[in-house]
C-alpha cells in the first residue's frame, strides 16, 4: 500500500492568485511534470509541502527555510494583498488529497488569514495574522463525502503517512539537497541508509544480550562446580585463564576502538578537507567567471550613463534636433510671418529715408549741386542765388541751406533708426540657426526611436549580465553552504591533509598489523578454553540443563555476531549492486561513459564510497552532473533495496537542474521505477517560444506511458509584482 | 514471513551450528519451535528474538531460558 497524491491545490499563495478551484493540479499514480520557467511557481509549488510537514516555507532571498508566521508576507499573491481593501480578510491556503491503499482518500488544508490594517501592503506590520487549525478530513474511496478529524494525535498520523518523516529525505528534496542525503565525507550516512533498511539495529541489540547471556550461562556452571577433584580443579583454571584472556581481549578491544576513532577522526578530516579542496577550485572556477562580467557589467553601465548624456544632447544637437519634433508647421509660419515683416520693415524704412533726405529721392538739382563753398556764400549773404530769393537767418530757406551744406557726403544714412526696435536680425538669426533644426524634422521620430530600441539593447545586456552574475554569485553561495569559506593558505590545507593521510595510514597499520591479529589470538585462545570447559563440564557431576545452557550460549552468541556482520555485508553489497543500475540507467543517455560505485569496508568498519573506472582506478574530479547522479543513484538503491516496496511519492523540486537533458531523460525513466508516485519540478524542458512551452524532450516525455500528467505553468511576461499571477495548462 | 522468523532464519543459517545442531537446510524454511521434538536451540534462540522484541530485560529473558533447560 502506498501514499498517492490525487491533488494539490493553492489559494493566494504566492504568485497561485485565486481561489483553491483556480489552481488544482489533479496528480496519479506514476511520474508527473510540472514544467516551468524561472519564477514559474516550482520552487513554491514545492514550498506547499514543507508548510505541510514542517510549518516552513524556503525564503528565496536568502534560501533559509522560516516559519510561517515569520514570513507570512511573503507567502499571500500581492495581488491577493493589493485587492484587499483595509480591514477586510485575505487567506492563504494549501490543500492536498492523497489515498492511502484502496480504501482511504484524505484531505488536508493548511491556511492562516490576514486583515489589512493599511496600504503598505509589504509591511508586515501592515497585516494581522491568524493561523487556522489544520483541516483534516477522511472518506471512504466509494464516498463522495469528507468527514472531519478532530484528534489532533490522528491529523499529524494521517500528515505522516503521506510520508513517514524517516524517508522524507529519501523522497522530499529540492535541487542541491540531493547532496546532502549522502555526504560521502560522512561515512555516517551510508550506515545511517544501511540501518534503516535492514534490522541491523535487532542484531546489534541481540549480540548483546547473547554475549551477556553466555556469561551469565558460564557463571551459573561455575556455581555448579562444586566438587573437589582433580577434574574439578582444572575446571576452574580453565575458567579463570577464560576470565584472564577476556580481560585482555577486552583491554586489546578498548584499544582497538581507540584506534578505530583516530582513524575515523582523521578520515573525517582527510574528507572534509578533500570538499575544502573542492570548494576552493570550485569557487576559484566561479570567481574567474565573475570577475570579467562584473567588468563587462561597469563597461556597460558606464556606456548606459554615457548614452543618457547624450540623449540629452540630442534635444540641441543639430545633427538630431529632438526639440524641433512637431514644429513642421511652425517653421511655415514663422517663413511667413517674417517675410511679412521684412516687406513692412523695408516699406517703413522707404518712408523714412524719404522723409529725411526727399533730395536722395526727389532731385531738383543736380546731385552735389550747388557745392559747399556757393552754399557757404549763400547762407553768408543771406540770399540764394539758385532761385534769387532772399534767405534771412533763421527764415526756413535759411534754414535749409544750413541742411543743405551740412548733408552727408554718402547716399545713405546707414545707422539712423527707423523703428523703435528692430527686429530684423533677430529674426533672420533664429531663421538662420534654426535651420538645421527643421532641415531635420522628418528624421526625428525615426531617431528617437533609434535611440529609445538603443537604450532597450543597452538595457537587455544589463540585465542579461545582471542575471549571468546572480546565478553565478547563487552558485558561489551554494558552494559557501556546500563547503566553507577557507581563510586557511593552500600550504595550511596541504600540510593539514597530509597529516591526517598519515595519522589514518598510522592507524589502519596498528588496527590491521598489530590489534586485530592480537585480538583474533586471544579469541581463538577463549574459543579453546571454552572447548575445554566443555568437555571438563561433561565429566563433571553437573546437571545437563547447565551443560546445555552454557553450550548453547556460547553458540548462539557466536552465530549471532556472524549472522550481523552477514546481513550488514549483504545489505551494503545489494546496495551496491542496486546503486549501480540506477546509475547506468540515470547516465544511459549521456555520451560519456558513467563509472562503477563501489562501497568498501574501511578498518574502522565504516563505509567508504569509491568512484572507479572500468579498470578498478578511482576517479576524481568527475562533472556536477555525474556526481549529483552518483549520489542519487545511492539514494534511489536505499529505496529500492528495500525489500518491501517503498511506500511514499517522490517530491522534487528541480533535482537535475542545469545537468543536461541526458540526466533528465535518465531521471525520469528511473525515478518512474523506483518510486510509486513522483512529483517533479523541471525548467529543463520548458521552451518560451513554442506552444505548448516544451522542447523536444518534453514531447518525447508527454508520448511516454510512464508519465502521467503534465502541467505547464506560466507568468505574464513583463508583468508588475502586483499582478504576477501563474496559471496552467495541463498538456497530459 | 515475520522480521522475527527472517532473524531467527538468518542466525541459524550459520554454517557450523547447522552442522553441530544438525540442523537441515530445509528445516530452516520452517522452524517449528516448542513443538514436540523442536530443537533446544531454536527454542532458546526463538525465546531471545521475540521476548527482546516484547520489550523484555534481559534479566527476565533469561528467567525464561533456564526454565526451558529446566534450571
Amino acid at each position: 500500500m502506498a501514499s498517492i497524491i490525487n491533488s494539490i491545490s493553492f489559494k493566494n499563495f504566492f504568485n497561485y492568485y485565486g481561489e483553491l478551484s483556480d489552481n488544482q493540479y489533479d496528480l496519479k499514480e506514476g511520474v508527473n511534470i510540472i514544467v516551468a520557467d524561472n519564477g514559474g511557481g516550482k520552487s513554491k509549488f514545492f514550498n506547499a509541502f514543507l508548510w505541510l510537514f514542517n510549518n516552513q516555507i524556503l525564503d528565496s532571498d536568502d534560501k533559509i527555510r522560516k516559519n510561517i508566521k515569520d514570513i507570512y508576507v511573503k507567502i499571500v499573491s500581492d495581488k491577493a494583498k493589493n485587492e484587499t481593501k483595509i480591514r477586510e480578510k485575505v487567506d492563504c491556503a494549501i490543500q492536498i488529497e492523497y489515498t492511502f491503499g484502496n480504501r482511504h482518500k484524505y484531505q488536508i488544508i493548511k491556511s492562516f488569514t490576514l486583515t489589512k490594517l493599511n496600504d503598505n501592503i509589504s509591511d508586515p506590520s501592515s497585516w494581522q495574522f491568524t493561523m487556522n487549525d489544520t483541516e483534516v478530513n477522511k472518506t471512504e474511496l466509494i464516498l463522495t463525502k469528507y468527514k472531519p478529524i478532530y484528534d489532533e494525535d490522528d491529523k499529524k498520523n494521517i500528515i505522516d503517512r503521506l510520508i513517514m518523516p524517516a524517508f522524507r529525505k529519501y523522497s522530499f528534496f529540492q535541487g542541491e539537497e540531493v547532496d546532502d542525503i549522502i555526504d560521502f565525507g560522512e561515512k555516517e550516512s551510508i550506515e545511517e541508509a544501511v540501518k534503516n533498511l535492514t534490522d541491523i539495529s535487532k542484531y546489534n541489540e541481540l549480540v548483546e544480550i547473547t554475549e551477556e547471556f553466555k556469561l551469565k550461562a558460564e557463571k551459573d556452571l561455575s556455581n555448579q562446580n562444586t566438587a573437589n577433584n582433580k577434574q574439578a580443579n582444572d575446571l576452574s583454571a580453565a575458567i579463570e585463564e577464560k576470565e584472564r584472556v577476556q580481560e585482555q581481549l577486552k583491554h586489546e578491544l578498548k584499544k582497538l576502538k581507540e584506534w578505530e576513532i583516530t582513524f575515523s577522526d582523521a578520515e573525517k578530516e582527510k574528507n572534509h578537507l578533500d570538499k575544502t579542496y573542492a570548494n576552493a577550485d570550485k569557487r576559484k572556477e566561479i570567481d574567474d567567471k565573475i570577475r570579467p562580467l562584473n567588468r563587462k557589467l561597469k563597461d556597460k553601465a558606464a556606456e548606459f550613463e554615457e548614452f543618457l548624456d547624450k540623449v540629452n544632447n540630442r534635444f540641441f544637437d543639430g545633427n538630431f534636433s529632438w526639440i524641433a519634433m512637431g514644429f513642421d508647421q511652425v517653421v511655415k509660419d514663422f517663413r511667413s510671418l517674417n517675410d511679412k515683416f521684412i516687406d513692412e520693415r523695408y516699406k517703413k524704412k522707404a518712408l523714412m529715408d524719404i522723409e529725411e533726405s526727399p533730395n536722395n529721392y526727389f532731385h531738383f538739382l543736380p546731385v552735389n549741386s550747388p557745392d559747399s563753398v556757393s552754399i557757404q556764400n549763400m547762407i553768408d549773404n543771406e540770399h540764394c542765388y539758385v532761385c534769387d530769393r532772399p534767405a534771412k537767418e533763421g527764415s526756413h530757406e535759411h534754414d535749409y541751406l544750413v541742411k543743405l551744406k551740412n548733408r552727408p557726403s554718402s547716399n545713405v544714412e546707414k545707422d539712423k533708426s527707423f523703428v523703435v526696435n528692430d527686429l530684423k536680425d533677430f529674426f533672420g538669426n533664429i531663421q538662420i540657426n534654426a535651420q538645421p533644426f527643421y532641415s531635420r524634422i522628418p528624421d526625428v521620430r525615426n531617431s528617437i526611436k533609434l535611440t529609445k530600441e538603443k537604450e532597450k539593447d543597452i538595457k537587455r545586456q544589463i540585465s542579461q549580465i545582471k542575471a549571468k552574475l546572480k546565478s553565478l554569485k547563487d552558485q558561489r553561495k551554494d558552494v559557501f553552504v556546500a563547503g566553507e569559506d577557507s581563510e586557511t593558505s593552500d600550504a595550511q590545507i596541504l600540510s593539514s591533509y597530509q597529516g591526517a593521510i598519515r595519522r589514518m595510514q598510522d592507524a589502519t597499520n596498528k588496527i590491521d598489523d598489530i590489534l586485530r591479529p592480537k585480538i583474533k589470538r586471544l579469541k581463538d585462545q577463549i574459543k579453546n578454553i571454552e572447548n575445554e570447559i566443555d568437555s571438563l563440564s561433561k565429566t563433571q557431576d553437573i546437571p545437563k540443563g547447565f551443560k546445555d545452557n552454557y553450550e548453547i550460549s556460547v553458540d548462539i552468541a557466536r552465530a549471532t555476531l556472524n549472522a550481523k556482520d552477514r546481513v550488514y555485508n549483504n545489505m551494503v553489497q545489494l546496495l551496491e549492486e542496486h546503486a549501480n543500475n540506477h546509475f547506468k540507467n540515470l547516465t544511459v543517455n549521456n555520451d560519456l561513459a558513467g563509472g562503477i560505485l563501489r562501497f568498501e569496508k574501511t578498518p574502522s568498519d565504516s563505509i567508504n564510497f569509491v568512484y572507479s573506472d572500468s579498470n578498478g582506478n578511482i576517479v576524481y574530479g568527475s562533472s556536477e552532473g555525474f556526481q549529483r547522479m552518483k549520489k542519487f543513484s545511492v539514494v534511489m538503491a536505499i529505496i529500492s533495496a528495500n525489500s518491501s516496496d517503498y511506500k511514499y511519492p517522490l517530491l522534487a523540486d528541480a533535482p537535475i537542474s542545469a545537468f543536461g537533458e541526458g540526466f533528465t531523460e535518465g531521471f525520469f525513466e528511473a525515478s518512474g521505477k523506483v518510486f510509486p508516485q513522483s512529483i517533479v519540478l523541471v525548467k529543463e524542458i520548458y521552451k518560451r517560444d513554442d506552444d505548448m512551452k516544451i522542447n523536444d524532450l518534453g514531447r518525447r516525455l508527454l508520448k511516454d506511458e510512464n508519465v502521467k500528467t503534465m502541467y505547464v505553468n506560466h507568468v505574464p511576461e513583463g508583468a508588475e509584482q502586483i499582478e504576477l499571477v501563474t496559471t496552467k495548462t495541463k498538456l497530459k | 514471513m515475520s522480521n522475527r522468523n527472517e532473524i531467527l532464519k538468518e542466525i541459524l543459517s550459520d554454517k557450523e551450528l547447522m552442522e553441530k545442531y544438525n540442523i537441515k537446510k530445509e528445516q530452516l524454511e520452517d522452524l517449528k519451535p516448542f513443538r514436540p521434538g523442536s530443537k533446544k536451540i531454536v527454542d532458546v534462540l526463538t525465546t531471545i528474538i521475540n521476548e527482546n522484541d516484547n520489550k523484555r530485560s534481559s534479566r527476565q529473558i533469561y528467567g525464561t531460558i533456564k526454565n526451558l533447560h529446566k534450571i
